[in-house]
């Protein structure tokens, strides 16, 4: 078989597809850059339910009619299971809060957004009145003093204030109709505070129910659910008013405020702290399980310890939201300009080092050989790319760079086997010994690209959404730069041979 | 010969132990279980762990309006002193906020990244980053209502030909709902504002606070506690006794400004000794929390923009990890069987060299602390594919040099040091390739970068090196004189290239 004697119909091949792509490249207007490249925000929300295509129309709409020009795309093929969107917009810092307010106004209507109804979860506590000296916002507010100059101030407003300010859920079951979505509100610190706020809640519903308490044992049946025993209970409680050294309460006669003060106390303890977060940390192991995304508050009741009645608490209180926001990656313009320079020159840097490595281990023609079959390579795989519709991401650039790394291999392989062939026949026609050379590491070329492709096609069939496109790439990049490194590289080398040859000749003469 | 063996495979032992170790540390061998989970000492990147990644930058073109002001300002310290500074309170802001191994560095062009692995809160943590939080006390003019009546529309805008009187600024109070959210005008899009007419004199700036914490009110609503410095206290107090409204008809209110959105203006009404006060702005819990922090950790010197946000809910990150180690399993069964079927037992030493690539690869990137990313992951499955090549080029070699009549043992010897030099060469670039990813490369992909170079460093020694070593120690048995290599598949695929003989 003449490889090298057939070469100019492998450049035809090759001309025809680069020209093709480069077409396809300019009737698109340039690469289609992906957000890292052109600037812009991607989001990626994971609903509960399949994304339908009706679906899909009913969030453009949204999203038009809130003035935000956005592209939206079914991630992953649409299907049954399909249930993720990307949306592209232009960069906007804001560009989560934005959706997500949209999204939940429209879609989870018996939700506010969690962080809102922080707020709401705080009760009075002993140390929670700061400053002494009030100000209240607004028109007809005034800065007073009433306090004398060098008084302490009964405020403790250090960090420990704080931690004993936001407990105690007072009203947020006021309001059924807000919840808190426990979708959003994965940390489990958060959880854990809000778990506290419930049993703290709880207990002193629970108590203000059923006083008075004749007698110790009936106030343990009614603590019993809190995890409380009989001898905490003893060490806090007393159930008449205790003498002026007795730090113990009457459990009959605190008011209000003073119950949840107790009961923050005792919930707020090393032991109950574990606890709280010990569930909670099994509430988000279980979420972060099931996708992020859970459908029903109920399905927490087997991750919790506590009794049912706390449970049903909990859920009164919150929610779950038909979506979160899975990823978010916002690139500003300026700095996309500054990845696409960068990207363009981490080619052009590794191109012109591989010229200078194979100038210096082989000869400057053998270089530009290689150089030129990978401009080829990498040609033809972005036009390819462009003529698939497929966005230029910072990952594609990725792959690009490793298909070159590819390439070259196989390429220098092929140099290898002429060296070695032209040092042992030192007279023969060097067109013969690169055909032969070709040839000869043709099964080793093959063999390798096969096994690449096996793992490459793995990475593309099996690795998921976020790294298909990077699979794509590579192995477009495989079967191309094969291609060039046994039909492209070599011819080039020996065309330009030929061509120092009658120069030297014309000289000689 | 035989001393060369010892060596061999005292090197390869040393060599698999480290990367054990290194995998696995000692003092986690408590249990077998250890070894079922993914290696704990892997660091995970932030889109396999979930997390946050942000560049930031400041503003140059407030260094540049300010250098125009002020001519001693020499644009390029100024810069870098700003790029410091809003490191070290970026750093401390963060720090505060309670992230586990946040990573902040410095870039090159001005640039900060911030990098907050396992955060579950994104939104919350970009506005603890954003905004300048320049705190200020300013007076609110003396005749505000009256003015403010004069000079704007309903929605609080300048009426257009109005001037604002010199040294005063039009600075707004956003209201907000007891649920801390925005308040709307009737077209729901846009804030309900408030003007305010506010003297542009700093009476008392956030670097006068001694501490600011949270707190909550009667009212249940968290509030801002700070207390001045003591210099500042007394400032304080001879300003509210200077501007103390001695009659119903004198109003005098101080604005306090954050970053430029008033948060309240309340009337001094009397002298206040003490220095201390409490700012309420309508603000849930964790704004409340974010804007202490920030006080706490001083302003600014200069506003920044986010350049760039990567965020990875956790379950996405976890969701890719599966995927990706399924993508390289899958990839390795395939080529594992692929050079069986091909190189028969040859075959199954590039198999068994294969298995310690990989196994060596973890074990060094959990040696250099290298961080794993999703590309990474694409990397090794890469590695994989491209890992065998070094043994099918030593292995055409010595299938030809038996075709060519040799015996099975000259036939290996000649075909390793033929091949060396070829597979030296072309692993070479590609790692002029990885250097130059590492080197322009952002985030994920110095991940692959360093993968990719793990991988031919460590593929070099297995499908060299350790196939070698396997082949010594069978040959070395004087009752194996036959390796098959050879395979009917093989001999099969060869019909379809052409005669490589001659």
């Amino acid at each position: 078989m003449d490889i090298i004697g057939k070469r100019n119909i492998f450049f035809t091949i090759s001309a025809i597809v680069i020209i093709a792509g480069l077409i396809s490249i300019l009737s698109h207007k340039g690469l289609k850059y992906g957000v890292d490249f052109a600037g812009g925000a991607n989001l990626i929300v994971k609903f509960g339910e399949p994304v339908t295509v009706e679906k899909l129309d009913e969030i453009r709409t949204l999203l038009n009619s809130n003035n935000i020009q956005a592209n939206i795309q079914i991630f992953g093929k649409l299907g049954s299971e399909v249930n993720k969107i990307k949306i592209s917009t232009a960069s906007d810092p804001l560009i989560e809060s934005k959706i997500t307010g949209i999204f939940q106004k429209h879609f989870d209507k018996d939700i506010i957004e969690s962080s809102a109804v922080d707020g709401k979860v705080a009760a009075v506590g002993e140390n929670s009145t700061a400053g002494g000296k009030v100000a209240a916002a607004g028109e007809n507010s005034a800065v007073n003093a009433e306090t004398a100059a060098g008084e302490i101030p009964a405020a403790n407003v250090g960090a420990n204030g704080v931690d004993k300010a936001n407990v105690g859920s007072v009203n947020a079951a006021d309001n059924a109709s807000s919840k808190i979505d426990i979708n959003l509100l994965k940390s489990s610190a958060q959880i854990s505070e809000n778990l506290k706020a419930i049993f703290i809640q709880s207990a002193v519903e629970s108590v203000l129910a059923s006083r008075p308490f004749n007698d110790m044992n009936s106030l343990n049946g009614n603590l019993k659910k809190f995890n409380l025993s009989e001898s905490e209970l003893n060490a806090i409680f007393i159930l008449t008013d205790a003498g002026i050294s007795d730090v113990r309460k009457n459990i009959n006669s605190l008011d209000n405020a003073g119950l949840i003060n107790v009961f923050t106390d005792i919930f707020s303890s090393v032991k109950f702290i574990e606890y709280f977060n010990a569930n909670a940390n099994k509430a988000v192991d279980y979420i972060d399980k099931s996708g992020g995304l859970i459908k029903s508050v109920e399905d927490l009741n087997q991750v919790f310890e506590f009794d049912s009645t706390l449970f049903d608490k909990f859920k009164s209180q919150f929610s779950t939201s038909s979506f979160i926001v899975e990823s978010v990656s916002m690139v500003g313009p300026s700095i996309g300009a500054d990845y696409r320079k960068k990207g363009a020159l981490a080619i052009i840097v590794s191109l012109i080092a591989i010229l200078a490595y194979i100038a210096w281990r082989f000869e400057i023609e053998y270089a530009i050989g290689a150089v030129i079959a990978l401009g080829h390579d990498v040609l033809i795989t972005i036009g390819i790319f462009s003529m698939l519709d497929k966005e230029f991401t910072t990952q594609i650039l990725a792959a690009l760079l490793t298909l070159v790394g590819y390439s070259i291999n196989d390429t220098i392989v092929v140099y290898d086997r002429i060296r070695e062939n032209l040092k042992a026949g030192a007279n023969s026609d060097i067109e013969k010994v690169m055909n032969t050379s070709i040839i000869q590491t043709l099964s080793r070329t093959t063999m390798t690209s096969l096994t690449t492709m096996i793992a490459v096609a793995a990475i593309y069939y099996f690795g998921g959404e976020v790294t298909k496109d990077f699979a794509l790439a590579l192995l477009i990049g495989i079967i191309v730069g094969t291609y060039s490194s046994i039909f492209v590289a070599s011819p080039v080398v020996l065309i330009w041979k030929k061509k120092e040859a009658q120069k030297n000749r014309a000289v000689k003469k | 010969m035989l001393k060369n063996l010892t060596f061999r495979i005292v090197l390869i032992a040393v060599i698999l132990i480290v990367s054990l170790v290194s995998l696995y540390p000692v003092k986690e061998w408590k249990e077998l279980e250890t070894f079922k989970g993914f290696p704990s000492t892997i660091n995970l990147g932030l889109d396999l762990q979930g997390g946050m990644h942000l560049i930031i930058q400041v503003n140059n073109k407030y260094i540049e309006d300010l250098a125009a002001k002020d001519k001693s300002i020499d644009v390029k310290e100024y810069t870098k002193d700003a790029v410091q500074k809003t490191l070290e309170i970026i750093r401390n802001r963060i720090d505060q906020f309670g992230v586990a191994e946040p990573s902040i560095k410095k870039l090159a062009n001005d640039r900060i990244e911030i990098e907050l692995p396992g955060l579950r809160d994104p939104q919350r943590a970009r506005k603890l980053i954003e905004g300048q939080a320049v705190l200020e006390f300013k007076m609110v003019h003396k005749e505000n209502d009256v003015r403010v009546k004069e000079l704007t529309d309903e929605k609080g805008d300048l009426l257009p030909g109005k001037t604002v009187p010199l040294d005063y600024k039009l600075l707004y109070e956003y209201p907000k709902t007891p649920e801390g959210l925005p308040i709307m005008l009737e077209d729901g899009k846009t804030p309900k504002k408030m003007p305010y007419l506010i003297s542009d004199k700093v009476e008392l700036r956030g670097d006068d606070l001694r501490t600011a914490d949270v707190n909550i009110n009667q009212e249940n609503k968290p509030i801002i506690a700070f207390k001045l410095k003591p210099n500042a206290a007394v400032a304080f107090e001879q300003l509210t006794e200077k501007y103390r409204e001695r009659n119903e008809n004198e109003s005098n209110r101080l604005a306090i400004v954050l970053d430029n959105n008033v948060l309240m203006a309340p009337h001094i009404k009397s002298r206040i000794p003490g220095g201390e006060g409490i700012i309420e702005g309508g603000f849930n819990l964790d704004e409340a929390k974010n804007i202490a922090i920030k006080l706490r950790s001083g302003a600014l010197p200069v506003p920044i923009d986010i350049l760039e946000e990567q965020t990875v809910g956790p379950s996405l990150g976890s969701d890719s990890i599966q995927k990706g180690i399924k993508a390289a399993y899958i990839g390795s069964i395939g080529v594992v069987l692929f050079m069986i079927l091909y190189y028969l037992a040859f075959g199954i030493i590039a198999d068994i060299a294969l298995a310690l690539n990989l196994f060596m690869m973890f074990g060094f990137l959990a040696f250099i602390g290298a961080t794993l990313t999703l590309p990474g992951i694409a990397g090794i499955a890469l590695t994989i594919g491209m890992a065998v090549d070094a043994n099918v080029i030593i292995y055409e070699r010595i299938k030809e040099e038996m075709r060519l009549g040799k015996k099975l043992r000259g036939a290996i010897e000649t075909g390793y040091s033929k091949a060396f030099i070829t597979i030296a060469d072309s692993n070479l670039t590609t790692i002029i390739i990885a250097i130059v990813l590492y080197q322009y490369g952002a985030g994920p992909i110095r991940g692959f970068a360093v993968t990719l170079m793990l991988g031919i460093i460590c593929s070099m020694f297995a499908g060299i090196f350790i196939t070698r070593t396997i082949l010594i120690i069978l040959l070395n048995n004087n009752k194996i004189s036959a390796i098959p290599i050879f395979s009917p598949f093989a001999v099969l695929l060869d019909r379809f290239l052409p005669e490589a003989k001659k």
